[in-house]
């Protein structure tokens, strides 16, 4: 069980020393409920992931056990794909040797990109290339127990974004779709209609037949058309309303 | 058919002053009639609403002699979002009473001959008789599933039931699997402006089936045709505008629907014609 603490840094500089010696006193110390004021946690489960975490950023947790896990989640949020880039620092202060590994996961929670034992003191960038989703990152003890840690967020427009902006890209899609299957039944309810007149039009004044066969043209090829408008439509719904809150 | 007219006021005379304000309030009397007669009629009967429309075209008719029309008429049931409508078991469509269907020479269709056949097929066998088509719009309500809109063609042919001429509706659908339905619109005499009446009792099969319940319904009967090298129309009008004018408004037609729970839901289609 860890102190992962989850601090957004207006000050990165300020905040960091803050949470540092915060970090440091609970997890050498052992002050009793320390692990309950800790915001993040549990997140020791990929369910129990804490974030999402934020472009620059910092974060801080604590291993306090060697059998102990952080997760937490972040999104990528732009159509194309974002440069991720994720600094893990060993702050030491565990028990003896005291490395850490950490990885980046997709929303199946299979590895993408890790990095392993973290000596105490060094820092580390994890830096990938990834379309729009959800992720998580796992921080574990290689070695040791009592851990300190940061996670330094950044990268290109899109990586660490806030999950409202996949919300508005779901219900701009959700919009889309819509509208194209409002256009579909309409145009199919023209087709209908030029399929009545086309049907008559065999027994109707001279002419009719050849204009009732250019309406049902045009009526079909709009259908077609519509069709694919509403197919495109559904596909603009992914990833966007596949990714989880 | 002759159309009924509805007589506007003879122009008089007046002082040239008050001839501008005469004319300014004329004109915008004809836009308001223009406006009002070219708009669908929405009903409502509690949580049900029905809207009709329809009309004639040409619009521009001959003043005494009878021309060539077609007749469209269409209904539309809605019910607030989540509700289902009730069934419809009945489709009363009366025509203006000068109106003239004509079917002399026009061959008869047998139920027997269409019953069970797609469009093409029942053309094939029928379609000398042919009098119109249109469609139907009906929502599916499968359980556990998104409802969806099915829509189905609709023939019609001239026919005859116990001596009386009858308009044979022939119903296709092709979701969710092929079926067609045949029933008959009877053809009596009403009273009142409304000379021809149209009466369907909509089958039970498609009222219920498992494509749903019938959203809406739309027709058009037009159909020419001749016989012994005369030409003829099934259906026809003329505009029988009062003389020194050329626009005559009219009762076109009083359509009614009458749901399974009951409620009936009429309208009276005004709209007008030109003389050309």
């Amino acid at each position: 069980m860890g102190g992962g603490d989850l601090v957004e840094a207006a000050n990165p500089g300020k905040a960091i020393v803050a949470t540092l010696l915060l970090s440091a006193f609970l997890v050498f110390h052992g002050v009793p409920g320390a692990a309950a004021v800790a915001p993040n946690e549990p997140n020791n489960t990929v369910l129990e992931a804490a974030g999402p975490l934020l472009a620059n950023q910092i974060y801080t947790g604590a291993l306090e056990t060697p059998g102990d896990r952080d997760f937490f989640y972040f999104y990528v949020t732009s159509p194309s794909e974002a440069q991720v880039t994720l600094t893990v620092s060993n702050f030491d202060g565990g028990n003896g040797e005291a490395d850490i590994n950490a990885a980046i996961l997709d929303a199946s929670a299979t590895p993408l990109s890790a990095t392993a034992y973290l000596r105490e003191g060094e820092s580390r960038t994890l830096s990938l290339s990834l379309p729009a989703q959800k992720y998580f990152v796992e921080v574990v003890p290689s070695n040791g127990s009592g851990h300190g840690y940061s996670l330094a967020t950044g990268g290109s427009a899109g990586a660490f974004g806030p999950y409202g902006e996949i919300e508005g890209h779901c219900s701009l899609a959700r919009r889309k779709l819509a509208k194209a299957l409002a256009a579909l039944n309409q145009a199919q309810a023209k087709l209908q209609r030029a399929t009545a007149r086309l049907r008559r039009s065999g027994y109707g004044r001279p002419g009719a037949r050849r204009e009732a066969r250019s309406a049902h043209r045009k009526a079909r090829v709009k259908v077609r058309t519509v069709r694919s408008t509403v197919e495109t439509a559904r596909q603009s719904r992914q990833p966007w309303c596949s990714i989880a809150p | 058919m002759v159309l009924d007219r509805t007589v506007k006021p003879r122009p008089q005379r007046r002082r040239p002053g008050r001839r501008a304000l005469l004319l300014g309030t004329a004109l915008a009397l004809l836009v308001a009639i223009a406006a009002s007669v070219a708009s669908a009629e929405l009903i409502e009967h509690g949580n049900l609403f029905v809207r009709f429309d329809g009309g004639i075209a040409p619009r521009a008719l001959p003043r005494r002699a009878l021309a060539p029309i077609s007749v469209r008429v269409e209904g539309t049931i809605r019910v607030p979002a989540g509700e289902r409508p009730p069934a419809l078991q009945r489709l009363k469509i009366a025509l203006n009473r000068a109106g003239k269907i004509d079917t002399h020479g026009l061959p008869i269709c047998r139920p027997g001959q269409i019953d069970s056949v797609d469009p093409s097929q029942a053309l094939a066998a029928c379609g000398r008789a042919l009098v119109g088509s249109g469609g139907i719009v009906g929502e599916t309500t499968l359980p556990n599933q998104r409802s969806t809109t099915v829509r189905g063609e609709v023939l019609f042919f001239n026919g005859v039931e116990g001596g009386s001429r009858t308009i044979l509706a022939h119903v296709f659908e092709t979701e969710p699997t092929p079926s067609t339905h045949v029933f008959a619109f009877t053809i009596h005499r009403g009273r009142g402006a409304y000379g021809t009446v149209l009466t369907a009792e909509i089958p039970a099969v498609l009222r219920h089936n498992e494509s749903g319940r019938l959203r809406s319904i739309f027709l058009q009967l037009e159909r020419r045709y001749t016989y012994r090298g005369r030409k003829r129309s099934y259906l026809s009008a003329a505009c029988s505008a009062p003389q020194g004018f050329d626009l005559a408004t009219f009762p076109f037609a009083r359509a009614s629907m009458t749901f399974e729970d009951g409620r009936m839901l009429s309208s009276t289609l005004v709209r007008s014609c030109r003389v050309r």
